[in-house]
């Protein structure tokens, strides 16, 4: 008898540090509780930009991915080029903030906010 | 105006005239939607987020590489924008545009074939629209453009060589009108300038044209478009190697206009090489009887220039060699020192 290992289906996830992160800016904005957008839009040096937003709900059509104690929200079209990313964070001096580990990435711009696919 | 052999564009041709071009196989888009400028100054080389209602900006839809998609003039119209393509690369600027938008405000509608697109060029040019649109007022900045009330026509200030480029004289006074199909035109011109005039007009203006020279081969630079492309309004799609090009001085070729004294029409797509030593040195990209625009090694015009020989083709015999000593390269880029840098 032979096992069919399954792989794992492609989503969108946040590790817990840039989740406790997330949680750290909303209360600081003043949304406490507040949620995660996370997107994709025309622009940038290499073609398509990364875009986080604190949000409370999420719009009709959204995937909602739910993570440590947190919702991501993602539009349809954004999912596609975001599938499989890995969202970190990089603390300290030297650190860049939240970081987008995504697999669809064939080039980044210098400074790391753009990709192409 | 060097060899050019057509009546069309030779010394003082059409200065003091009025000659109407019907240019509506180019494109033309309607664009609205509240993220509309902030779309497309995302993906092109321009500020066009500076855009205020009535004026206009031309600039440059890049690839990820920095290389041309389409030279486009958007005007600001208030409600939307109107954007004018290339001929035939409207539907690959929506299918662009189309790409890049993700949760924006836009819509795109390709208004190409129920408008009309003519180009009234010549010394006479402002007293002809004046006389046929005359609820129009001045339009004195390049692109700047009004509505007439009665016809639904759209009259835009578009002076031809309008980078007022060293060596070629001054702009040629120019407006266009995009009007509905059936909308009156009512310009009084004197002759009617056919795609052979247009093309020999454009050549001698040093106005590069797609796909000839603009195109996904080449980056905006060689095609000397930087006049629009803002270095410092931030990111847009190929910003990054189109701004290492520029700092660097990495462009190795520039567009430049030749004249042909013998006044034969050379071959687009031939190579050049160079009279003294045999090296390529370029290539010729559009043709007219005795002028031509060619792309030539930086590094040639750098040592020096010289004749060129190149392929007689067109109406001419295809495939002899043109007199060395008639082929000359002329800059007609504002910044000449550009080269050196």
């Amino acid at each position: 008898m032979t096992t069919k290992t399954m792989p794992a289906p492609l989503t969108i996830s946040i590790d817990q540090d840039a989740a406790k992160h997330v949680q750290t800016f909303a209360e600081q904005s003043g949304m406490p509780g507040a949620n995660l957008r996370v997107a994709v839009k025309g622009g940038g040096c290499a073609g398509m930009t990364y875009v986080l937003d604190l949000v409370n709900e999420p719009r009709e059509g959204d995937k909602v991915i739910q993570e440590h104690g947190m919702e991501l929200y993602v539009d349809r079209k954004s999912y596609i080029f975001l599938a499989g990313t890995v969202l970190e964070y990089s603390g300290g001096l030297n650190g860049k903030g939240f970081v987008f580990n995504n697999p669809n990435a064939k080039t980044t711009c210098g400074c790391g906010t753009s990709f192409s696919v | 105006m060097g060899g050019a052999s057509n009546g069309i564009i030779s010394a003082n041709g059409l200065a003091f005239e009025t000659a109407i071009y019907d240019a509506s196989r180019r494109g033309r888009l309607r664009m609205s939607g509240e993220d509309a400028i902030d779309l497309l100054d995302r993906l092109s080389t321009n500020a066009l987020s500076e855009l205020c209602p009535g004026e206009g900006m031309a600039t440059v839809l890049t690839t990820n590489k920095g290389r041309i998609i389409d030279l486009l003039r958007v005007l600001h119209r208030g409600d939307h924008l109107l954007v004018l393509t290339s001929a035939g690369t409207q539907e690959r600027v929506i299918e662009w545009v189309d790409f890049y938008t993700f949760a924006e405000d836009v819509s795109v509608e390709d208004v190409t074939a129920r408008t009309a697109h003519r180009v009234v060029v010549g010394g006479g040019a402002a007293d002809a629209v004046r006389a046929a649109f005359p609820d129009v007022g001045d339009l004195q900045s390049p692109l700047s453009h009004a509505a007439d009330g009665e016809s639904d026509a759209v009259i835009i200030r578009a002076d031809m060589g309008e980078r007022g480029a060293g060596g070629l004289g001054a702009p040629l006074p120019a407006y266009e009108i995009i009007a509905p199909l059936d909308a009156d035109i009512p310009i009084a011109a004197s002759r009617t300038l056919s795609e052979g005039d247009m093309k020999a007009l454009r050549i001698a203006r040093g106005i590069p044209s797609h796909p000839n020279e603009l195109n996904e081969d080449r980056n905006p630079l060689e095609a000397n478009l930087k006049p629009h492309i803002n270095f410092n309004k931030g990111c847009y799609i190929g910003q990054e190697v189109v701004a290492r090009l520029n700092t660097y001085g990495r462009v190795q070729r520039f567009l430049f206009r030749l004249d042909v004294d013998g006044g034969a029409t050379l071959a687009e797509g031939a190579a050049l090489t160079s009279a003294e030593g045999g090296e390529e040195v370029g290539v010729v990209t559009s043709a007219t009887p005795g002028m031509a625009l060619a792309y030539l090694r930086k590094r040639f015009v750098e040592n020096g220039g010289g004749a060129l020989v190149g392929v007689v083709g067109g109406e001419h015999r295809g495939g002899a060699s043109a007199d060395a000593e008639d082929i000359r390269p002329q800059a007609y880029f504002e910044d000449p020192g550009a080269l050196a840098r």
